[in-house]
């Protein structure tokens, strides 16, 4: 990997005696667009929380852009752009007023480029935020988080509770906005068809745990499915990187990651092969996290 | 704008409504008070205390950060690059302004109109400012714990009931100093039970019964100490809980 803008190493966070992070090592290369992929309740915004300084691990650290996000919280979030998921604001305050007051809180505030953002985004300067549309509110937070030029921003599930068409429209401005610059953008959410355009990276956390961090083309190379014939009375533990066995009728479908010709052969040897189907990424994050690694189920 | 001023001003934005209709209630009060001549001098001082000491101090308490929890505006606030603990204190400070000035405002217009003595009711000068300072300090300790203490995602009506339970707990508290206080003063004073109470609750009461001519020795500073340990604990608190997310 390049040069890493965020990493996290052993991380475990717990309320209580119940652990939300078993140990998750992660590292986000600069420049990139990673995609941070999990179920609800699967540890993503307490990732995200421990990278801002907000939460205290049991274990581990996390470190952004060189910066332990433990002992020096103030100068990472000087640094970065956040929009937390469903963010909040001042409904009091008109939108010219959230970005002065928000600015004030970064030396490089560029007023210049937030005036531009609200002509792009096309948000109304003395519309209080109580009355601005989901849509419009995720905008605004959007354009509160990048103000002050971050190296890094970190989106934690930006498009909750945004209707479709909504939901594209503020990708689109994300992408416009963040890819030419050469930001590193940190990007979680759990709508998989949301993150495939986007990401050049991926990683899907499940339990707490990282089970899987790859090229995003990466992942979809490398994960296959295998449609065989009456696949019941066959040993599948035998083959290396199973991810999920699925029988249906007479036919068995077997999810590998790790694919390779070798492993091909290996699968075909054991049954009558029928055919080989690449995966899309919705189905390689169902098969990592929900894979029953080789337990049938029908 | 910089950051202290931003958060101040974010601050006063909130809560001048909360200051103006407070100060104006309790103006209202004490007027109707004074103008319809319900009590003597001293009763209406003893309401405008009570009243601002803790019927404002609690709802002052609710707008302090249960508002921010309920809407959930508090992790956009926290997540900003500014030290937790300097905007805890600039919240603390209004939240105390909302009722430390409607009560001295209403104290000094009392104590303006009863300038003059006006027979047995008047009410000293000295024995007004120290009880004033006495319930100033009582209502403080008071409002703290009540937003210190509270749940941490409690809002406003969360906070409103800690309120209630502190103050609960404070007077049980009081209940065994209200049995030593009889000793100590030793027959020096005509204290009745409200006051034991209210002595008991807070010490700095004693400062105002101590104008009537008791001698206390020792245990004012004592007691000072342990209120001035208490308040740094539970602001202690409040700060931490402010922290988190």
């Amino acid at each position: 990997m390049s040069e890493s803008v965020i990493q996290i190493e052993g991380l475990v966070f717990g309320y209580g005696r119940k652990d939300v992070l078993c140990g998750v090592d992660l590292e986000v290369p600069k420049g990139s667009i990673f995609g941070f992929l999990g179920r609800n309740g699967a540890g993503k915004t307490t990732t995200i929380k421990t990278l801002l300084g907000l939460l205290k691990p049991k274990k581990g650290r996390s470190c952004v852009l060189g910066l332990d996000a433990q002992t020096e919280p103030l100068a990472v979030r000087k640094r970065i752009g956040y929009m937390a998921e469903d963010q909040r604001m001042y409904g009091w305050m008109t939108v010219e007023q959230i970005i002065k007051w928000t600015g004030s809180f970064y030396a490089g505030w560029d007023k210049s480029f937030t005036d531009h953002l609200l002509d792009v985004l096309k948000l109304g300067r003395k519309e209080k935020v109580k009355n601005l549309s989901k849509g419009q509110n995720s905008k605004l937070a959007l354009l509160l988080a990048l103000g002050h030029r971050p190296e890094v921003v970190i989106l934690d599930d930006p498009t909750l509770g945004l209707d479709p068409i909504a939901r594209k429209e503020f990708l689109r401005y994300v992408i416009a906005l963040l890819q030419s610059n050469g930001v590193t953008v940190f990007f979680s959410s759990h709508l998989l068809y949301e993150i495939e355009p986007v990401a050049d990276y991926i990683a899907i956390l499940d339990g707490g745990e990282i089970l899987r961090s790859a090229k995003t083309f990466q992942l979809r190379d490398d994960v296959r499915k295998f449609i065989v014939e009456d696949g019941t009375k066959t040993d599948w533990g035998r083959i290396d990187g199973l991810l999920d066995v699925v029988v249906s009728g007479q036919r068995t479908a077997i999810t590998v990651e790790e694919y390779s010709p070798e492993k091909k052969a290996k699968v075909q040897s054991m049954t009558k092969f029928i055919r080989e189907v690449p995966l899309n990424l919705d189905e390689i994050f169902e098969a990592y996290v929900v894979g029953n690694r080789g337990k049938e189920k029908v | 704008m910089k950051t202290i001023p931003a958060i101040f001003w974010k601050e006063w934005r909130e809560q001048r409504w909360k200051l103006f209709y407070g100060t104006a209630m309790l103006l209202l009060f004490t007027g109707s008070m004074v103008a319809a001549r319900i009590g003597s001098d001293r009763e209406i001082i003893v309401a405008v205390w009570i009243l601002g000491g803790l019927v404002l101090s609690l709802y002052s308490a609710m707008g302090v950060f249960g508002p921010e929890r309920a809407d959930a505006t508090d992790l956009f606030y926290i997540s900003r690059p500014v030290a937790a603990w300097k905007v805890f204190w600039c919240k603390w400070f209004f939240g105390w302004l909302n009722f430390a000035a409607p009560m001295l405002l209403c104290v000094a217009v009392v104590a303006v109109l009863f300038k003059q003595p006006t027979g047995d009711d008047f009410y000293e000068l000295h024995g007004t400012i120290r009880g004033t300072l006495g319930m100033l300090l009582f209502a403080t300790i008071f409002y703290s714990m009540t937003c210190c203490l509270a749940p941490r995602r409690a809002g406003p009506a969360g906070v409103g009931l800690a309120g209630l339970v502190v103050f609960a707990l404070i007077i049980m508290s009081a209940m065994p100093v209200v049995f030593i206080l009889p000793k100590v003063f030793a027959g020096e004073s005509d204290l009745n039970f409200v006051q034991q109470i209210l002595c008991g609750a807070s010490p700095y009461m004693l400062l105002a019964a101590s104008v009537n001519g008791m001698k206390m020795g020792l245990w004012i500073p004592l007691l000072l100490a342990e209120q001035c340990l208490l308040l740094a604990a539970v602001l202690w608190i409040g700060v931490r809980k402010w922290r988190k997310v």
